[in-house]
């Protein structure tokens, strides 16, 4: 999962990055509003924090011209005015939760996680996908309610699919999803996390793939439902 | 004497009085000359009349052809004639006289006396009062041919039809000036309350301004008060962006005392977790400046009673619920409102009270959460707004504590108790009561209670935002 930050306190947007870095998210930083609105218009980004107390572009006008380009994308606000008037524009502006400073790292974290889960359409930290069990609060991962050990990486690639979950996901959206903005990519890195995974999940065959388009999870042991007639 | 009108209407009085008095007392002096003037010329042809009607025989004068004045002949008619020699010896009484006794003749003869020290020729205007009223006219001539050539003509007229023409003149001033005093009071009066009226009107518009029912006065105006005017608008409008540039620089300041706190706070922890005094007072710096900062903002964005306006209550209500129903997104919230109902407050204030209570209901209610407003059933009506939750309620000793102000109050940070202590703060400049008790939700319920709460549809004519 890929997360901009937007905060023109350097101290505070360093030490963002790295508790985040540790949950497992892949983060960006923006100084300022119009190199956040740059970074958040190129790359695609799971989640961003915004300071609303930003240089050049205010955090209220960042947010307010990405929703114009339609860029959906769940955005946490930042905020050291306790005003409330502040916190309203943020949220009408198309923020989806805020936080006021002086805040607590954990509740932070909190807030991220259950902000991108809720994009993608879960409302409670464990998600579930036949045998398979992803607990994102605690990083934790079960199959046939065993423990799995997985690595960073791995957990990275198996939550990102999970919460796309029935869709198609190629190569090249789980690499910019995956790796930092200035990070080398290879694609063969996927295609060797692909394959721990599918050896870590046997007996179940719960990674198909696309060929030449990509990977989803799916639950071959679940009752199929009708879909459309293929063309 | 604080009225400029009272002022006005005295000094008005006092000038049209004395004006009136001093010209109907010029007006009256002069119509009583006039009329002595008239007497004199009226008996001035008579004594030429009674010279004519003399005849010299013998060396002496006689008048026994008659006067041709039928009043010298008949008895009270008022007009009198005398006819005397140097020595002031009568030569001749005209019947009216010689009927109306010796008295009135002596004081006659006394006025003949007077006209000896005259040079001849000339007449003789005097009023006389001793036995009667009179005015009298004497000539004295030289006669020639008569043994006693100087001879003194006498006229007396009874002076009482000429004091009645003036009394009446009198009246007539009196009454015409009269009801001139009347016209012009109330013509000035009138012009008095119409000039003012301007004067008036800013001041009805000042007390709206005050009542929060008017942003600045009507610049249109007199051109006398249009500086004034001009002046206390700048006044209004200056006031209100001095509030704005405190509020800025409180919110800067707090931006930059908050970020680094946090930067500390947060690096604190990560690199010294074994030191819990030093995150302890770090911790407890947050929550001071947090406080501190929201207590000066409020102070100086609420002193100033021009800038309140009447807020329409609902609509902050469905403002803030739109607000946190996307951050509370699997909240449900509920807006019961008995009636359109709006304060005079900022609106900020009432967003940061309400945005405060209902973002503790969210944050510790299991995700029911009820606004409720109705009247608070004070003396002078009021409202109340309630905020119920389904969470754990709070403690009747942490309420008791959060209502009592100053207390706690830099300890806390997190929590209801900072919220609801801001609000509590808030509350009281606006002289509002803050109740902590239990919902029938299961949870808390925080109301607001307002005594200056108003149903919107009776401001209909006033400044609603």
């Amino acid at each position: 999962m890929r997360i901009l930050i937007v905060e023109d306190e350097p101290n505070l947007s360093t030490q963002l990055r790295s508790r985040l870095t540790q949950s497992g998210y892949v983060v960006d930083l923006a100084p300022d509003g119009e190199e956040g609105q740059y970074l958040a218009t190129e790359y695609p980004y799971d989640l961003a924090i915004v300071d609303l107390g930003l240089p050049k572009l205010t955090g209220v006008e960042l947010i307010a011209s990405l929703r114009e380009r339609q860029i959906a994308l769940p955005i946490l606000i930042l905020t050291a005015r306790s005003h409330w008037r502040d916190k309203v524009e943020g949220l009408e502006a198309g923020a989806d939760d805020y936080l006021t400073k002086p805040f607590q790292m954990e509740e932070l974290v909190a807030r991220v996680n259950a902000l991108i889960r809720r994009s993608a359409g879960h409302a409670t930290p464990v998600l579930n996908l036949g045998p398979l069990t992803v607990n994102t609060a605690s990083q934790q991962v079960w199959i046939d309610n065993v423990a799995l050990e997985v690595t960073g990486f791995e957990y990275k690639l198996l939550t990102y699919l999970l919460l796309g979950q029935d869709r198609v996901i190629s190569k090249t959206e789980l690499t910019e999803h995956l790796y930092a903005q200035d990070f080398e990519r290879d694609s063969n890195v996927i295609e060797v996390l692909i394959g721990r995974l599918r050896r870590k999940f046997s007996p179940h065959d719960l990674i198909q793939t696309a060929r030449g388009r990509g990977y989803r999870l799916v639950d071959k042991s679940a009752p199929k439902t009708a879909g459309p007639a293929p063309q | 004497m604080n009225s400029i009108q009272r002022r006005l209407v005295l000094i008005s009085g006092l000038v049209l009085t004395v004006f009136l008095s001093l010209t109907g007392l010029f007006l009256e002096r002069t119509y009583r000359t006039n009329v002595m003037a008239g007497a004199q010329q009226q008996m001035q042809p008579m004594i030429y009349s009674l010279m004519g009607s003399a005849e010299e025989r013998d060396a002496k004068l006689d008048f026994s052809s008659g006067s041709s004045q039928p009043r010298l002949q008949q008895p009270d008619s008022g007009l009198y004639a005398l006819v005397t020699n140097s020595d002031n010896r009568e030569l001749w009484r005209s019947p009216s006289l010689a009927m109306a006794g010796e008295a009135l003749a002596g004081q006659i003869m006394q006025v003949a006396a007077v006209t000896k020290a005259s040079p001849v020729g000339r007449f003789d205007f005097v009023q006389s009062v001793s036995a009667a009223e009179l005015y009298c006219l004497s000539n004295r001539v030289d006669w020639e041919g008569l043994s006693d050539s100087q001879v003194t003509f006498s006229i007396c007229a009874d002076q009482q039809p000429y004091a009645r023409t003036v009394e009446q003149f009198r009246y007539g001033l009196m009454a015409g000036f009269g009801s001139l005093f009347l016209l012009l009071s109330a013509a000035m009066i009138w012009a008095l309350r119409w000039g003012l009226r301007p004067l008036r009107r800013i001041q009805s518009q000042l007390n709206e301004l005050d009542n929060g029912n008017r942003s600045e006065l009507d610049p249109v105006q007199p051109v006398e008060l249009m500086p004034l005017v001009a002046s206390l608008n700048h006044y209004v409008v200056h006031q209100e962006a001095l509030r704005t540039s405190h509020r800025q620089a409180l919110d800067d300041l707090a931006h930059s005392l908050k970020t680094p706190l946090s930067v500390l706070g947060l690096g604190v922890k990560e690199s010294q977790p074994d030191l819990p005094l030093l995150q302890e007072q770090v911790v407890r710096m947050q929550g001071i400046v947090d406080h501190q900062l929201a207590r000066v903002a409020r102070v100086t964005q609420s002193d100033g009673s021009t800038t309140q306006r009447w807020v329409p209550v609902g609509q902050v209500v469905a403002q803030l619920l739109r607000a946190l129903s996307v951050a509370y997104r699997d909240h449900q919230m509920d807006f019961v409102e008995s009636e359109k109902w709006a304060l005079r407050i900022h609106r900020d204030d009432l967003l940061d009270m309400l945005g405060n209570v209902l973002e503790n209901a969210c944050k510790y209610g299991a995700g029911r959460v009820r606004v409720t407003t109705s009247a608070s059933g004070g003396d002078e009506g009021g409202l109340l707004i309630a905020v119920e939750d389904d969470g754990p309620g709070i403690a009747a000793d942490y309420a008791a504590d959060v209502v009592n102000r100053g207390t706690r109050l830099d300890s806390q940070t997190t929590g209801q108790g900072i919220g609801l202590s801001l609000v509590s703060d808030l509350l009281s400049i606006y002289g509002g009561e803050l109740l902590i008790g239990s919902s029938p939700l299961g949870g808390a319920k925080v109301s607001l209670v307002f005594s200056q709460g108003r149903i919107l549809d009776a401001l209909v004519n006033s400044n609603v935002e």
